[in-house]
């Protein structure tokens, strides 16, 4: 993929989207080459659970079945898992980048008195791609108390470095 | 721009889990992919594999004893389609 396409500051063309949204097929088989092609699997299902997911269901069968998976390997709740906690963490980064965190393992910890369900994980992601406000109607479960927390510290330090000072 | 990685601030845990993860695989002949992989490494693939480290390490998310080091890699590896081919053969 060119560089040019990943840090285009304005909207992408029609074919410049079409590159983006071969990237986990592309990293699907790259996986594949080097390591287990089963475990290359929610590489390539980590855009699927957002709500303008790629690719679509044909070109994961398709793409999987060159390693002789089928569509029931792809839709393991042990690989949507997986995918899950990818697209949550992928999502998580790059709207609100973990690294400008102070502590993240405080963060994290903070809310670690429970564990996750399959079930929970696509919703935990989609809910992760809306807007803070809406995150607060979807119940609080602590990975989301932990996203708004992150969201709420980046956004707020972001936004206090854009007001002007004070006289 | 992006701050730079600070594993300083990660738990003693997922920093091992991640370094067994990817340095593992990282010292590997074969693996050419790791060699142009240091402007993933440094910046959004890593601060995902740190997070997931986390994740696991932390007990949020119950993914098998055997499997967390493979997640964890997944994770440092998931946008390596976003690689062009020339530079990763």
């Amino acid at each position: 993929m060119e560089k040019c396409i990943l840090d285009k500051p304005g909207n992408l063309s029609k074919k410049e989207w079409q590159v983006i949204e071969n990237h986990p097929i592309d990293g699907f088989h790259r996986y594949a080459l080097q390591f287990d092609p089963s475990e290359a699997l929610p590489i390539l299902l980590h855009h699927t659970l957002q709500t303008n997911y790629y690719p679509t269901s044909a070109k994961m069968e398709k793409n999987a079945s060159v390693y002789d998976m089928s569509l029931a390997e792809l839709t393991d709740d042990e690989i949507m898992k997986k995918a899950a906690v990818i697209a949550i963490a992928d999502n998580l980064e790059a709207r609100f980048p973990i690294l400008s965190v102070d502590n993240p393992s405080s963060h994290i910890r903070k809310y670690s008195g429970r564990q996750y369900t399959v079930e929970e994980l696509p919703i935990l992601v989609r809910a992760s791609f809306t807007e803070a406000g809406k995150l607060r109607k979807l119940g609080l479960t602590p990975l989301l108390d932990t996203l708004l927390e992150y969201s709420n510290d980046t956004f707020l330090k972001k936004q206090k470095s854009l007001e002007p000072e004070e006289e | 721009m992006r701050t730079i990685f600070k594993p300083e601030s990660f738990s003693k845990d997922s920093n091992d889990l991640y370094l067994k993860a990817v340095s593992e695989k990282k010292t590997s002949n074969n693996l050419a992919v790791f060699a142009n992989y240091d402007w993933l490494s440094e910046s959004h693939s890593r601060g995902v594999a740190q997070i997931v480290a986390e994740y696991v390490s932390s007990g949020i998310i119950d993914i098998k004893p055997d499997q967390q080091e493979t997640l964890v890699r997944i994770a440092a590896l998931h946008d390596i389609g976003k690689l062009s081919w020339k530079n990763v053969y």
